[in-house]
């Protein structure tokens, strides 16, 4: 494994960055009301972005022993990994200055956060663009992967924010109930998306079909199928669903409105589904790695 | 244009050139390198001409030295052993001047495996006391010097132990060549033949494998050989690393090497094949082995080897018409060295086929190398001490051994009966890699005196009573070498770096002060440049024109091809028949005897063999080659797939290896390429001196399963005399 | 200008390691860091066997997939066509070892940087081989200017049929006989 867990990390956090400032954007504009959840999301996405860069200068040992050459990171335009510095440089900048906006109370510059919106885009598409464009590893070289990671990286963005919010104020997580209806689905094309990439890589490519088999029969088949699909995948869907469907019934009926309301019904369902999307999500990243198989060149 | 942005690097980190000077002892040779070297990017380079001490090859080298410290090494072009290339030892193996773990200063055994640092004085002191109490107790017939043979000692080990009166003098040939030796010397006058590989159209290697077993220059000969379309036959139980060569691999069951050129020898003389014009003008004896061969056909070998009659019949006749242009390469360790009870018999053989084939002295056949012609010191100033009048102890019971090499393992036996009460050990291991090594223990435990001389902490050191650090070949001048040949040269090892440890001496000096402790200085009354001048002046070349170009080759001297020289044989003739033979009782023709013991269904004959990138014990310890090991499994046994998976073995599964005499745990290499009868196990690994950090623990001691023994002719150590039941286990 | 490359006669090659050691002195590599790796094939069944060893380093690759991800461009292609690593640029972020079909790059944890086979610049430079072609023992390697059609490898290509590793993924500098 070239790239380990802490890339894996990396990647993980940045798609997770990205989605967080998604979800408190389109949050800001649908549920104005929502403050916790839109300031969560505004605050814990330029800390994870920078964890995660944090992580990927670790990564990189020559750059962690010579700090002066990450410069060169911004140089060379035909590398991904340049244009997704660039693109990270600018979501971030435009992800501290939201922040710090929230944080000294004032109004974010529309322009300013439609530009961090833009980037927020760019930099969960260049986490898979970063090792999709990878000719070398079949597994990786298709054009689902920047779109599995691009649906996998809003899924945990919107379930970061929501298990923070969810823990800094109970109530606030059942206003959101479309979002919650998004994140249901998003997980339900994720599911879609990783076997239809399977079928298809693994069908037209023979370092391709090894891979999968590593993830579904082989070395990687226990956290294959338990951690990602079961925890990360199946156990959100689920728990989502009824919740939505308890919802529904909840706010049929006035009892269940004022429950709502005061929030007096368990969150332990919404901590559980969005730890798991986490899960899932970092567990996502790290098999796409750990079962990278070359093209053989004999 | 060239960019050399590598080099740049190096003013970088100029600073750190001092500090590591410093502590130039310690350093190891990488900390060095990626400090130091890199430090002096573009300081100029010094090139000193050498010779390698890797292995017995003793490649021509350059030294390039930066800064005073070795940097790398390159190929000598002129010598005749590198032809401009070194193996991956010769250019490892010299980090180890470098080593962490050199013996740095002399040592005194104070308990099992305890030493305590002496003074040289003391040492010798102490060791001459010792000596002159022994021999005056029991004569000089009970102390012994055994070393791998190279240039500095074949001058000083022998006479030191002359001028201590005693004939005892041996070398590492036991379990390397002694059969061999023995069968081709009674046979053709010399221990070995050299092949004229480049110029043969038809190569048969039996047991030999230039790719692992490496000389350079044989493996670039073989390549040019098969450039020019000879055809080349590989007989091996496995398929080694030089198979690509080869038109045809012969995998024959191990041991019955003999039967198959007995049968192939009979196929000549069926079909009226053999030179008859050379074997009347240069053989005796060969209407008898004539005789003897009609038993012989490839039918009756078919059964003994597993290959087919056909093949035998179609490569015999194809190498009887592609006379003399063909030859079995006379062949090394691998199949008749030292391994079987038949190895001497298949060493005469293998010579008698090549004078069959009339292909002594022929180009592209078997050539009797010529010698340079060295002078000697002079013996009305350098004295010269008496020649013993005692027999070599091991003449007796091998009269048939090769009588400068001897039989070294006779010094453990008699060590057991109580016969040999001291042994020095000169560059060699044989508490290791000679004999069994707890029969070796045990023998040694029972010597009065025990002095090794090696640069690292080495097992037989470790069984010591006083040890003494060499300087490594890096840091050494050394006696002129000859090389014989097809063409004659000298060679001569230099030093190329100060010392790095300054308490340790090299041989020359040792003996010379050793011998001045014991009361003979007046025999080491010479340095070792004056030695040097003297052997060299017949030649007619300056030292100083040898230390500039380090290898000098004589042209001149090339024998003379088509010419048969007379042998040194008591017939002067090639003999089919060997009085000598006669003498010590064995047939004076070849016959054919089975090996000594044969597995069974469910057990393997052990077999070894080299790797290309160790030598013996002595390089195992060297980082940068050891890492090779690590990177590819390389100390794996070897099992054929078939008998794997009777066994339920798989790929890499860790396997119990049980044989008489001992039991180890390996992982194994299933492959195709090797007899299912035979275990491979790769010979370098299994050292067990602690003080070896790289290397302890590696594989497996192959020696440790070789019951002690001696072939009845040779007196070699029969070390694939060896039966093991493998089973997989746990882990 | 010229376009460096090089032959490797697998058919000669014994897998001796003598390239992978004298390349490591030359370069000054950590123990563990060798440029150079050995692939084994092996074919058929006792005792009709075949051996394929492969010493594969850097193929120094037109257009490579290393130089086009490297982010910092500390891999860069020289007028003469030899892939070069800038150490003194390189963060170590493995993008190239990742994008490398042949697996060719190593990452010396002493300097974090990743290495690969440098066609031994600085002897090419002095008109010498590189120090894994001229201690070869078996002489599978032949070195020199691919643009040069009388050059000794640009003959012994078209005299051996030589091919590089994977046609198919885009021209590379090492051919090899098989
Ligand atoms: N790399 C390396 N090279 C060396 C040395 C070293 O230690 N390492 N040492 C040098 C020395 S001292 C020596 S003596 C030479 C030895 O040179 P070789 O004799 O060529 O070397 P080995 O590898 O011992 O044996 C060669 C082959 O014999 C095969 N063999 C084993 N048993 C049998 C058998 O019963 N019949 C047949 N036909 N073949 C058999 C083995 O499989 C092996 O491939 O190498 C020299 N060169
Ligand atoms: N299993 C197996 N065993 C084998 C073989 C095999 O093929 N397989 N091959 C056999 C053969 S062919 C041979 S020739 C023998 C060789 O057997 P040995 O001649 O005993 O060779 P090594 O085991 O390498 O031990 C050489 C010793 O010399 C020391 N030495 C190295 N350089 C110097 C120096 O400059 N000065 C001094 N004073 N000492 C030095 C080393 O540290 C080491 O302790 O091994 C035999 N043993
Ligand atoms: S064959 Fe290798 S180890 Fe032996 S002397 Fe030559 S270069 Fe040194
Ligand atoms: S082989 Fe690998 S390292 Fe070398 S140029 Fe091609 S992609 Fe780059
Ligand atoms: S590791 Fe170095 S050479 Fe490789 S892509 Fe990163 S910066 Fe470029
Ligand atoms: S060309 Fe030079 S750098 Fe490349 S593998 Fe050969 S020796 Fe090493
Ligand atoms: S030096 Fe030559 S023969 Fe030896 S492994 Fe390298 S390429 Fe093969
Ligand atoms: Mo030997």
């Amino acid at each position: 494994m070239v790239w380990g867990t802490t890339i894996a990390a990396y990647l993980f956090l940045a798609g997770l960055s990205a989605g967080a400032f998604l979800t408190s954007s389109y949050i800001s504009r649908k549920y104005p009301k929502a403050v916790t959840v839109r300031m969560t999301g505004r605050f814990i996405s330029p800390v994870l972005m920078g964890i995660g860069l944090l992580l990927l200068i670790v990564d990189a040992e020559a750059g962690l022993k010579n700090p002066l050459r990450f410069i060169y990171l911004f140089t060379n335009f035909s590398s991904v990994m340049t244009i997704g510095t660039y693109f990270i440089s600018f979501f971030m900048l435009a992800g501290f200055y939201v922040a710090l906006m929230e944080l000294l109370k004032k109004d974010v510059n529309k322009w300013i956060e439609y530009i961090g919106v833009v980037f927020a885009i760019g930099t969960a598409m260049y986490t898979g663009f970063l090792i999709g464009v990878i000719g070398t590893v079949p597994l990786w070289n298709t054009a689902i992967l920047p779109i599995l990671f691009v649906v996998s990286a809003l899924s945990t963005g919107i379930a970061g924010t929501l298990l923070v919010s969810g823990i800094v104020n109970k109530q606030v997580v059942h206003l959101v109930t479309s979002v919650k209806k998004i994140h249901l689905s998003l997980l339900a094309v994720e599911v879609f998306l990783i076997f239809t990439m399977f079928l298809i890589t693994s069908t037209s490519n023979e370092a391709a079909a090894e891979s999968v088999a590593s993830l579904v029969y082989g070395e990687y088949s226990m956290i294959f199928w338990i951690v990602l699909v079961a925890v990360g995948l199946l156990l959100p869907i689920i728990v989502e669903s009824l919740e939505l469907i308890n919802d529904r019934k909840m706010s049929q009926t006035n009892e269940g409105l004022q429950v709502a309301a005061a929030g007096s019904h368990s969150i332990v369902g919404t901590l559980v589904t969005e730890m798991s999307v986490l899960i899932g999500g970092f567990t996502l990243r790290f098999l796409i790695l750990a079962a990278a198989v070359p093209i053989a060149f004999l | 244009m060239l960019d050399s942005k590598i080099s740049r690097r190096g003013f970088i980190k100029a600073s750190a050139a001092t500090t590591v000077l410093v502590s130039a002892g310690t350093a190891s040779f990488q900390n060095w390198s990626s400090k130091y070297v890199k430090a002096s990017g573009k300081t100029e380079i010094k090139e000193i001409a050498s010779t390698c001490n890797g292995c017995s090859s003793k490649c021509g080298i350059i030294g390039h030295i930066k800064n005073g410290r070795l940097w790398k090494l390159t190929g000598h072009p002129d010598h005749p052993s590198s032809k401009g290339k070194l193996c991956a030892r010769g250019h490892g193996y010299a980090t180890l001047v470098y080593s962490k773990e050199r013996l740095t200063q002399p040592l005194k055994r104070v308990g099992e495996g305890k030493f305590e640092p002496i003074s040289w004085d003391q040492a010798y002191k102490e060791i001459a006391d010792k000596l002159n109490t022994i021999i005056k107790e029991n004569g000089p017939g009970v102390v012994s010097l055994t070393e791998d043979p190279r240039a500095t000692g074949k001058f000083y080990s022998p006479r030191f132990i002359q001028a201590l009166g005693s004939p005892n003098y041996y070398t590492h040939h036991v379990v390397c060549s002694n059969s061999r030796d023995a069968g081709f010397f009674h046979t053709l006058g010399v221990t070995a033949t050299s092949a004229d590989i480049g110029s043969s159209k038809y190569i048969m290697f039996i047991g030999r494998s230039y790719g692992d077993a490496i000389r350079p220059s044989s493996v670039q000969s073989l390549a040019d050989a098969k450039e020019k379309g000879a055809k080349i036959v590989i007989v091996d139980p496995r398929l080694n690393n030089t198979g690509n060569f080869a038109n045809e691999w012969l995998a024959i069951r191990p041991g019955t090497d003999l039967a198959l050129v007995l049968a192939m020898s009979h196929v000549l003389i069926k079909q009226n094949l053999y030179d008859t014009e050379f074997i009347k003008n240069y053989s005796i004896g060969f209407e008898e082995y004539a005789k003897e061969l009609e038993n012989y056909t490839p039918e009756w070998a078919e059964k003994l080897t597993g290959i087919s009659a056909d093949t035998i019949t179609r490569i015999a006749t194809d190498m009887g018409k592609a006379k003399p242009k063909a030859l079995i390469e006379q062949s090394w360790r691998g199949a008749f060295g030292c391994n079987y009870e038949n190895s001497t018999e298949t060493g005469r053989a293998v010579a008698l086929f090549n004078a069959m084939l009339g292909n002594i002295q022929q180009q592209g056949g078997s050539i009797i190398g010529a010698k340079s012609h060295l002078g000697a010191l002079d013996p009305a100033k350098y004295p010269s001490p008496k020649k013993p009048e005692l027999k070599k102890a091991g003449q007796e019971e091998f009269p048939l051994a090769y009588e400068e090499q001897g039989v070294a393992t006779i010094v453990a036996k008699n060590a057991m009966e109580g016969k040999m009460k001291a042994a020095i050990f000169h560059h060699a291991n044989p508490a290791l890699g000679y004999g069994n090594p707890k029969y070796m223990k045990k023998a040694f435990s029972k010597m009065d005196l025990i002095v090794t001389i090696d640069v690292q902490m080495s097992e037989t050191a470790l069984l010591s009573h006083y040890i003494l650090p060499d300087v490594t070949y890096i840091e050494r001048d050394e006696a002129i070498e000859s090389l014989s040949g097809k063409t004659p040269g000298i060679a001569l090892r230099q030093q190329m770096v100060e010392k790095v440890h300054p308490e340790t001496k090299p041989i020359h000096q040792i003996y010379s002060e050793l011998a001045k402790a014991c009361g003979f200085s007046q025999y080491f009354n010479f340095s070792l440049d004056e030695l040097n001048e003297a052997m060299l002046a017949p030649t007619g070349i300056t030292y100083q024109q040898l230390r500039q170009k380090g290898t000098i080759m004589f042209p001149d001297m090339t024998v003379e091809l088509g010419k048969m020289p007379e042998l040194k044989t008591p017939s002067k003739k090639v003999e089919f028949s060997s009085e000598k033979f006669k003498e010590a009782g064995f047939s004076p023709i070849v016959k054919w005897g089975e090996p000594k013991v044969s597995p069974k269904e469910d057990s393997f004959r052990l077999i070894t063999g080299k790797q290309a990138i160790h030598s013996h014990s002595q390089t195992a310890n060297t980082p940068i080659l050891m890492q090779i090991t690590k990177d590819y499994d390389l100390e794996r046994i070897w099992m054929n797939p078939v008998r794997a998976k009777d066994l339920g073995i798989k790929d890499g599964d860790l396997v119990e290896v049980k044989s008489s005499e001992a039991v180890s745990k390996v992982r194994v290499k299933v492959t195709e390429r090797i007899h299912p009868e035979a275990i491979f196990v790769p010979s370098h690994y299994g050292i067990t001196s602690p003080y070896q950090k790289t290397a302890v623990g590696v594989g497996f001691g192959y020696m440790e399963h070789v019951p002690f023994d001696f072939e009845a002719r040779s007196g070699a150590g029969n070390i694939q005399e060896v039966i093991v039941k493998v089973r997989k286990v746990k882990g | 200008m010229a376009r460096y490359g090089m032959m490797i006669d697998t058919r000669k090659c014994v897998g001796c390691y003598a390239c992978r050691v004298s390349c490591q002195m030359q370069n000054e590599l950590p123990v563990e860091v060798s440029f150079i790796k050995f692939h084994e094939i092996e074919t058929g069944v006792f005792p009709n066997v075949k051996n394929e060893i492969f010493a594969v380093q850097c193929q120094h690759c037109e257009d490579a997939p290393c130089e086009s991800v490297c982010p910092t461009k500390a891999t860069y292609t020289t007028e003469d066509g030899i892939v070069l690593v800038d150490p003194e640029k390189c963060i170590g972020c493995k993008y190239c070892m990742v994008a490398c079909p042949y697996q060719a790059r190593t990452q010396d944890h002493l300097t974090g940087v990743v290495e690969k086979c440098r066609f031994c610049v600085d002897l090419v430079a002095e008109g010498k081989q590189p120090a894994c072609v001229s201690t070869c023992i078996s002489t599978a390697r032949i070195f020199g200017d691919l643009d040069d059609p009388n050059s000794e490898v640009s003959k012994a290509i078209i005299k051996y049929n030589a091919k590089p590793l994977r046609q198919d993924l885009g021209k590379t500098k090492i051919y090899y006989v098989r």
